[in-house]
């Protein structure tokens, strides 16, 4: 028999030991019930009522937005072109640690193109915040950037220091151009808002997002932010046509002046065509850290120990039996055995937990819904979502992961008990410990062991500012973990079965 | 003359438990793993670093390594139960003793003793270990945190609990393997149990929830009584506490014994 016939045999071999045993049919069902069950029952549990006192408001897809800025606009029908020269553009500085109450906190460094200080131009769809707009700003410390609706980015030069800036309309579509000279334009890129009526508002402002602080440790965490303001200078402001310029703040600004911001949100002044204005606030995405699908999820952690014991009792039972040695009489080649189990029980796994997420999914979100998790702040999440088809997918391919360590430390250590106690220690454990330990600490427990798989339950980015340690990964990461320990414990268990007697 | 049979029963399964070199192994890891971690905490608080004012838990961040080394004692509980069954030993066993409630009370018995025997060893080294590394990093009487020591009511009501604490473990693990007698099932129920919460726990952030699973998880229940500070804002009593826990720890063992009377030896 060649071995190209043998392997799928092999396969089908394998998947016969498996599905035989109506003990591990009956647990392989019960994963899957188990993670719908607790995650049905859990989501009750789950209550939010971030949309009653909300930072944010409602974007043009209607999504999670901040809109605060002081905005120097007139209001203007039809194509048009303004361009200024940014002169200066001077942040106040945020100190690195601050206390708040009893809690010394450190500052949330993020480098995302929407958190930065930035002075620039904009065409927006009145004043009304959470309204569409398109935007050409320098940043304090990342440049040139064009942004519209609140979630696109484009990168123009690195420059910092004076620069020109300039929108042009035209129609439907927005262009934004960046300048050291006035002279030689280059273009950034091209927007179209999703709402661009025909008159608008257009002008130039200046924003600067509040410095977030965070302190997490002992199992809990908090976050407290400080408004900040920037100040900017525009000279060689040039529209078509000429109207007066009129400050303003957009936004909820009484709350951060409360907080010690500017008053009032911000001012201009003008002297010889230089216009001088004091800015705060963010433009740009912002959803809450707490994420409803990992709510959904609860119940993977429930399914993920039944499978650790399958995986691990189809490695060790083959041993306690006596059986390994029919098997290996029938496959001489022991490394094919193994490859063969990997694979069958793999597939096998990542269907289970498949089934177990979607169906967490299914019932889990109707409940969180009626719990709090509504727009704007939660989105309704739908299954055809990239974020959620990649959470599910991942999520699954976590449990298969850990259910293949489970086997290959079992053919490591032939005995159960130290085998189940083993992998569910590497999971659980590094949970436990990194929920007490403070800061950022845990991060590198999550780069380094199998709980660091959970970040796959997580659809939003990664963030510090929760008391889980595994939002601290990405969920690419979370499985690249996962993956690198099947990989190396398949590895050790292929090197074993090789130079030990069965 | 020979010693009476319950006697007897219990010697047998001491004898059973002394010649398997993993009983110690398993306890040493318990004791080992309490230690170990409980001196990672304590070595990594400093008091420079403690924003005043400082409300630490210095008893219960020394004893909380209990919450890893407990896993060593949860193995050596489940595998003295199931063990007989995988290797057949039950049989001869049984035939040894037939009266079966002799055979449980007598594993029970001698579980509960190197249970509580374990936990006495691994209080004590964590405690010694508190004591001797936490004045090094500031926490000194002038500061406010006197050194720790059984003379005191709440240090020694925990040290105490949570030998306690471990002698229930024990128990509950050996119920589960009398219920289940398969070392995998009973292992993944008994840690499925302990761990399963403080997780649930976490993901949920409804606070009515949190303090129900606080107050009804075998393990948050059972260490509150590691408590020594800002007693009122535990979800449970330190007594009621451990009582939960023994509720568990009862329940598992009386369904293992009325499971082991009708059920066959197979």
């Amino acid at each position: 028999m060649t071995a190209r016939e043998s392997f799928p045999r092999l396969l089908l071999a394998e998947w016969t030991k498996l599905r035989s045993v109506s003990r591990w049919v009956i647990t392989l069902l019960g994963a899957a019930a188990l993670t719908i069950g607790l995650s049905y029952l859990a989501a009750s549990g789950n209550k939010t009522n971030i949309n009653e006192h909300a930072d944010f408001v409602s974007g043009p897809h209607g999504e999670p937005v901040a809109d605060a800025f002081y905005f120097v606009h007139q209001q203007i029908t039809g194509d048009t072109t303004l361009t200024v020269r940014v002169a200066s553009l001077t942040p106040e500085p945020a100190r690195r640690a601050v206390r708040m109450g009893s809690d010394q906190m450190t500052k949330l460094e993020d480098p995302s193109p929407f958190a930065q200080p930035a002075a620039g131009i904009m065409i927006k769809d009145g004043t009304q915040p959470g309204s569409s707009y398109a935007s050409v700003m320098l940043t304090a410390a990342q440049g040139v950037h064009m942004q519209w609706d609140f979630d696109a980015d484009r990168k123009g030069s690195a420059r910092s220091g004076a620069r020109w800036l300039r929108l042009v309309r035209s129609g439907n579509t927005i262009t934004g151009y960046e300048s050291a000279d006035g002279a030689a334009w280059q273009k950034i890129g091209t927007a179209t808002p999703k709402n661009l009526p025909s008159t608008v508002e257009i002008g130039f402002y200046v924003s600067s997002p509040a410095a977030v602080y965070t302190t997490r440790g002992g199992g809990s965490s908090s976050v407290g932010d400080r408004p900040t303001s920037a100040q900017a200078a525009f000279d060689n402001v040039q529209l078509g046509s000429g109207g007066t310029w009129h400050g303003e703040s957009i936004g909820d600004n009484d709350r951060l002046s409360e907080k010690g911001g500017v008053r009032g949100g911000g001012r201009v002044t003008e002297a010889n065509g230089t216009y001088t204005v004091v800015g705060t606030g963010k433009i740009g995405p912002q959803p809450p850290d707490d994420d409803m699908l990992e709510a959904a999820l609860i119940g993977v952690i429930a399914g993920l120990m039944a499978l650790i014991a399958i995986g691990v009792l189809y490695a060790t039972s083959e041993y306690r039996r006596g059986m390994i040695r029919t098997t290996f009489a029938a496959t001489p080649r022991r490394g094919r055995v193994l490859a063969a189990k990997a694979i069958v029980l793999g597939t096998t796994s990542f269907l289970v937990g498949l089934v177990g997420v979607v169906g967490s999914f299914l019932l889990a979100i109707p409940i969180l819904r009626k719990q709090g998790f509504t727009p704007p702040g939660f989105p309704r999440p739908s299954l055809m979502d990239d974020s959620v088809l990649r959470t599910l997918l991942l999520t699954a391919a976590f449990m298969a992961g850990v259910a293949v360590v489970g086997l290959a430390i079992g053919v490591l250590l032939r005995h159960s008990a130290a085998a189940i106690t083993i992998t569910i220690v590497l999971v659980l454990g590094p949970l436990i410990v990194g929920m007490i330990l403070p800061g950022t600490s845990p991060k590198w427990l999550m780069y380094t062991t199998l709980a660091g798989g959970m970040a796959t339950q997580r659809a939003k980015p990664p963030t510090i500012t929760l008391a889980e340690p595994w939002a601290m990964i990405g969920p690419w990461a979370g499985i690249g973990v996962v993956a690198a320990w099947v990989a190396v414990t398949l590895g050790l268990a292929w090197w074993q079965l090789r130079t030990r007697d069965a | 003359m020979m010693a009476p049979r319950p006697l007897r029963a219990l010697r047998a399964e001491w004898t059973k438990l002394r010649t398997l070199p993993s009983t110690g192994w398993l306890m040493l890891l318990a004791i080992a793993g309490t230690v170990s971690l409980g001196c990672a905490i304590t070595g990594s608080l400093e008091y420079a670093h403690c924003e005043s004012p400082c409300t630490l838990d210095l008893t219960k961040l020394s004893l909380a390594g209990v919450r890893l080394g407990q896993v060593g004692i949860v193995v050596l509980a489940v595998l003295t139960v199931t063990a007989e069954y995988s290797t057949r030993t039950i049989q001869p066993t049984l035939v040894a003793v037939p009266r079966r409630l002799l055979v449980v009370l007598g594993k029970l018995g001698v579980l509960a003793v190197l249970g509580v025997a374990t936990g006495v060893l691994a209080v004590a080294g964590s405690l010694t270990a508190g004591r001797t590394m936490l004045p090094g990093n500031g926490f000194t009487a002038a500061h406010g945190f006197p050194a720790l020591s059984l003379a005191d009511d709440l240090t020694r009501r925990a040290a105490i609990g949570t030998v306690l604490y471990i002698g229930l473990i024990t128990l509950l693990g050996a119920g589960l393997g009398l219920l289940l007698r398969d070392t995998a099932g009973a292992l993944t129920g008994a840690f499925a149990l302990l761990y399963g919460s403080p997780i649930v726990a976490m993901f949920v952030s409804d606070p009515r929830w949190q303090h129900r699973i606080d107050r009804f998880s075998p393990m948050d229940a059972g260490l509150t009584i590691q408590s020594t500070r800002n007693l009122a804002a535990e979800h449970i009593g330190p007594w009621a506490g451990l009582g939960v826990l023994s509720l568990y720890a009862a329940a598992a063992v009386i369904a293992g014994l009325i499971a082991f009377q009708l059920r066959d030896a197979g």
